[in-house]
C-alpha cells in the first residue's frame, strides 16, 4: 500500500539521478592519458645500437620541444641481443630523475640517489626505488619489423609511478 | 548671505540623501546580511583569528593575482618566469614574497584560530556545522598552498610534488583516477591543472565554504589588521623567499625538506612504512580527530578544564603537530651515510613518542579534571583596570603616532623612489602597525 504520493516522489528522485549519469563518461575530458592516442611512432633502428647498448628515445613525439622535453616523455631502449631489445621509461620511481643504463654494472642506474634496476624486467633491486610499493619501470611497447626499424606502440604502467 | 548658507546646506543635504539612498538600496542586498561589528574597545585578538585569516586570504588573492599576470604555467616556462618575476620585474619580489609570507601566515593563523576555539569550546553553542567547515577550510588551506609552491618547479616543487602523486597512486580506488586527472600526459599538463587548482578551483571553493563558516556578525577590527599586514610586510621585506634551484632530471642527490606545514606528513613518511597508511590514511585520521570533536564532547560545561575529551585532543593535537613538524626538519647530517639512510626515521621510536604523547595527553586531561573539579572554582577575573593614563597624554601620543606615521610613509615612498625594496616595505608595514596603534590611542580615548 504504497500511496502515490511516495511513488511519484521516489520516480522525480529516481529520474533525477538518472539524468545525471550522462556526465560521467564527460569525466575523460579530464583524464587524456585514458583515451591518449599512442600512435604507432617510429623511435629508431635496431642497427644503430651496438649490443648492449642503449639510445634515448622521445615517445609519444609531437614536434613541439616544449612537450618533447618532457621527462614524462623520455624513455630508454637497450639492446639485449640479436634482433631483442628493452625499453622502459626513464623516469625513476623514487624520485623522477631520468635513469639510464650502465653497461659495467649491468644496472639501470638512477644518477640521484643511486638506485638500480634490472634491464631483463625494470625490477629494482636496490636503493630507494626498491622500497617503492610497485617495484619495476614502466615499460615502451615495442615492435621490430623486418628492416630493424623499431616502432613505439603504447606504455605500460604509470610513469613515475612504476606498474 | 544666507542664501549662500542656503544653498550649501541643500548641498550637504544632497550628499546625505544620496548616502541614505545607496544605503537603503544595499540593504537589499545579501551585504548587509552579515553585520560587520567594529569593537569599540581595546579587545584580545583571539575572538577575531578567523577574521584575521579571511584578511591575509585576500592579501593572497590580490598578489596572487598580480603574479598571474607574469607567471607562464608551462615545463619550460614556470621556473624561469619566477625566476623573472623576482629578478627583473620592479616590485615582482616584493609581491612575490608577501604573497609567499602570507601563505604561511594564514596557516599560521587558521591553526592558532583552530586551536583557540577549541580550547575555549566555542563549537558548542549551535556551532557544529561552522567547526566542521572551518576544519575543511583549515585543510584546504594547507592543500591550497602546496601545490602553491609546486608551481615553481624547483628542486623543492618536484620533491612535494612527486611525494604527492605517490600518494595519491597509493589510495586505493580514487587515487589512480585523481592522478591521471591531475598528471594528465605528463609535467606539462600537470603544471598547467595545478594551476588551475590553485587560482580558481581551490579559491573558488574556500570562498563557497565561507559562506557556511562566517558567523552573522563578524568582528573587523581596523587596528588589529593593520598591525598583521604591517609585521607580514616587515617579514616579507626581512626574510626573501629563496628561487631554489631549478629542477632538471638529471640533478644530482640533494637534502630538501618540504614547507613546514606538510612536514608532519613528510615525517611520516619516512618511517618508510606502507605509503598509504602513512601519508594519507593517518593524516585523514588526525584531521577527523578534530572534525568529530563537537559531536562526541556532548558535555554542558564550556569550561575546557571540565571536558576532558576535548582537553585531550587540544593538547595531544598541539603536542603530535609540534612533534612532527620538527622531527620533518631533522635530518642526519652524517655525510658517510647514503642519501636514503640519513632520511629515515625509525618507526619505533617516532611511533613510540607519538603513543607517548597520547597517554600523556589524554590522560593529564583526565586527571587534571577530576583533580580541578574538586577544588572550588576560583573566583572570576575581575576586569583588569583600564590603564592608568590621562586622555590627555593618550591625545599626544596618537597626535605623535600621527605624526610618526606621514613621516614613516614618506621614508617608504622615498624608499621606494631610490629603488631600495627592502627599506621601503619596512617602512611600509612599519607604516601600517603604527596606524593600527593610532585606531587603538583613539578608541582608548573614546571609550573613557
Ligand atoms: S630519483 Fe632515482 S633514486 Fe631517487
Amino acid at each position: 500500500m504504497v500511496d502515490r504520493r511516495t511513488v511519484l516522489k521516489s520516480l522525480f528522485v529516481a529520474s533525477g539521478i538518472a539524468a545525471l549519469a550522462p556526465f560521467f563518461p564527460l569525466g575523460k575530458f579530464l583524464t587524456p592519458e585514458a583515451q591518449a592516442s599512442y600512435p604507432r611512432q617510429k623511435v629508431g633502428n635496431i642497427n644503430d645500437i651496438p649490443i648492449l647498448g642503449q639510445l634515448f628515445v622521445t615517445y609519444p613525439k609531437t614536434g613541439d620541444p616544449a612537450k618533447d622535453n618532457d621527462p614524462f616523455r623520455q624513455f630508454l631502449i637497450i639492446r639485449t641481443g640479436e634482433n631483442e631489445v628493452k625499453a622502459y621509461s626513464r623516469v625513476c620511481i623514487h624520485l623522477w630523475c631520468l635513469v639510464d643504463y650502465q653497461k659495467d654494472k649491468d644496472l639501470i642506474e638512477c644518477p640521484c640517489h643511486g638506485s638500480q634496476y634490472r634491464k631483463e624486467d625494470g625490477y629494482a633491486v636496490a636503493g630507494p626505488a626498491a622500497k617503492q610499493p610497485n617495484r619495476y619501470l614502466p615499460i615502451l611497447k615495442v615492435e621490430i619489423d623486418s628492416n630493424g626499424d623499431i616502432y613505439a606502440i603504447g606504455i605500460e604502467g604509470e610513469i613515475g609511478y612504476g606498474r | 548671505m544666507a542664501d549662500e548658507k542656503k544653498e550649501a546646506k541643500s548641498f550637504l543635504d544632497k550628499i546625505v540623501e544620496s548616502y541614505e539612498w545607496t544605503i537603503k538600496r544595499l540593504e537589499r542586498t545579501i551585504l548587509f546580511g552579515i553585520r560587520f561589528v567594529i569593537p569599540n574597545k581595546v579587545v584580545s585578538p583571539h575572538g577575531f583569528l578567523g577574521m584575521l585569516t579571511f584578511i591575509t586570504f585576500i592579501v593572497l588573492g590580490v598578489t596572487g593575482a598580480l603574479l598571474m599576470f607574469y607567471y607562464r604555467p608551462s615545463l619550460t616556462g614556470a621556473y624561469d618566469s619566477v625566476k623573472m618575476i623576482n629578478d627583473e620585474i620592479d616590485f615582482g619580489i616584493v609581491i612575490r614574497n608577501i604573497h609567499y609570507h602570507a601563505s604561511n601566515l594564514m596557516i599560521f593563523l587558521a591553526i592558532y584560530h583552530l586551536f583557540y576555539q577549541l580550547f575555549s569550546s566555542r563549537y558548542k553553542i549551535r556551532n557544529e556545522i561552522i567547526w566542521v567547515t572551518g576544519v575543511i577550510l583549515g585543510t584546504l588551506t594547507i592543500v591550497e598552498a602546496y601545490i602553491g609552491y609546486d608551481l615553481i618547479m624547483n628542486i623543492r616543487a618536484v620533491l612535494a610534488i612527486n611525494i604527492g602523486a605517490a600518494l595519491t597512486y597509493s589510495t586505493p580506488f580514487i587515487g589512480p583516477v585523481i592522478a591521471d586527472i591531475v598528471i594528465g600526459t605528463g609535467f606539462d599538463d600537470l603544471i598547467l591543472r595545478i594551476y588551475t587548482l590553485h587560482v580558481l578551483i581551490f579559491p573558488m571553493i574556500m570562498i563557497i565554504l565561507f559562506t557556511l563558516h562566517f558567523p552573522r556578525n563578524l568582528v573587523f577590527d581596523p587596528g588589529m589588521v593593520g598591525i598583521i599586514i604591517g609585521a607580514l610586510f616587515i617579514t616579507s621585506a626581512l626574510f626573501p623567499v629563496p628561487l631554489g634551484d631549478k629542477y632538471t632530471p638529471d640533478l644530482p642527490a640533494q637534502v630538501t625538506v618540504p614547507e613546514w606545514y606538510i612536514n608532519p606528513l613528510y615525517a611520516l613518511l619516512r618511517t618508510e612504512l606502507d605509503k598509504f597508511v602513512m601519508g594519507v590514511l593517518l593524516p585523514t585520521l588526525f584531521i577527523m580527530m578534530f572534525m568529530v570533536v563537537p559531536f562526541i564532547d556532548r558535555s554542558k560545561s564550556m569550561k575546557i578544564t571540565e571536558r576532558p575529551l576535548a582537553l585531550g585532543i587540544g593538547i595531544s593535537g598541539v603536542l603530535q603537530s609540534i612533534v612532527t613538524t620538527v622531527w620533518g626538519f631533522y635530518v642526519d647530517p652524517d655525510p658517510r651515510k647514503s642519501y636514503v639512510e640519513r632520511l629515515a626515521i625509525d618507526p619505533y621510536l617516532f611511533f613510540g613518542v607519538l603513543i607517548l604523547i597520547n597517554i600523556v595527553s589524554f590522560g593529564g586531561a583526565y586527571l587534571y579534571s577530576k583533580y580541578s573539579k574538586k577544588s572550588p572554582t576560583p573566583p572570576r577575573r575581575t576586569r583588569s583596570e583600564p590603564i592608568n593614563i590621562s586622555k590627555e597624554t593618550i591625545e599626544g601620543i596618537v597626535y605623535a603616532m600621527v605624526i610618526t606615521e606621514f613621516f614613516v610613509v614618506g621614508v617608504s615612498l622615498y624608499m621606494y623612489l631610490l629603488g631600495n625594496l627592502t627599506f621601503g616595505l619596512i617602512a611600509t608595514g612599519l607604516s601600517l602597525i603604527i596606524f593600527g596603534f593610532i585606531s587603538y590611542g583613539i578608541r582608548l580615548i573614546t571609550t573613557r
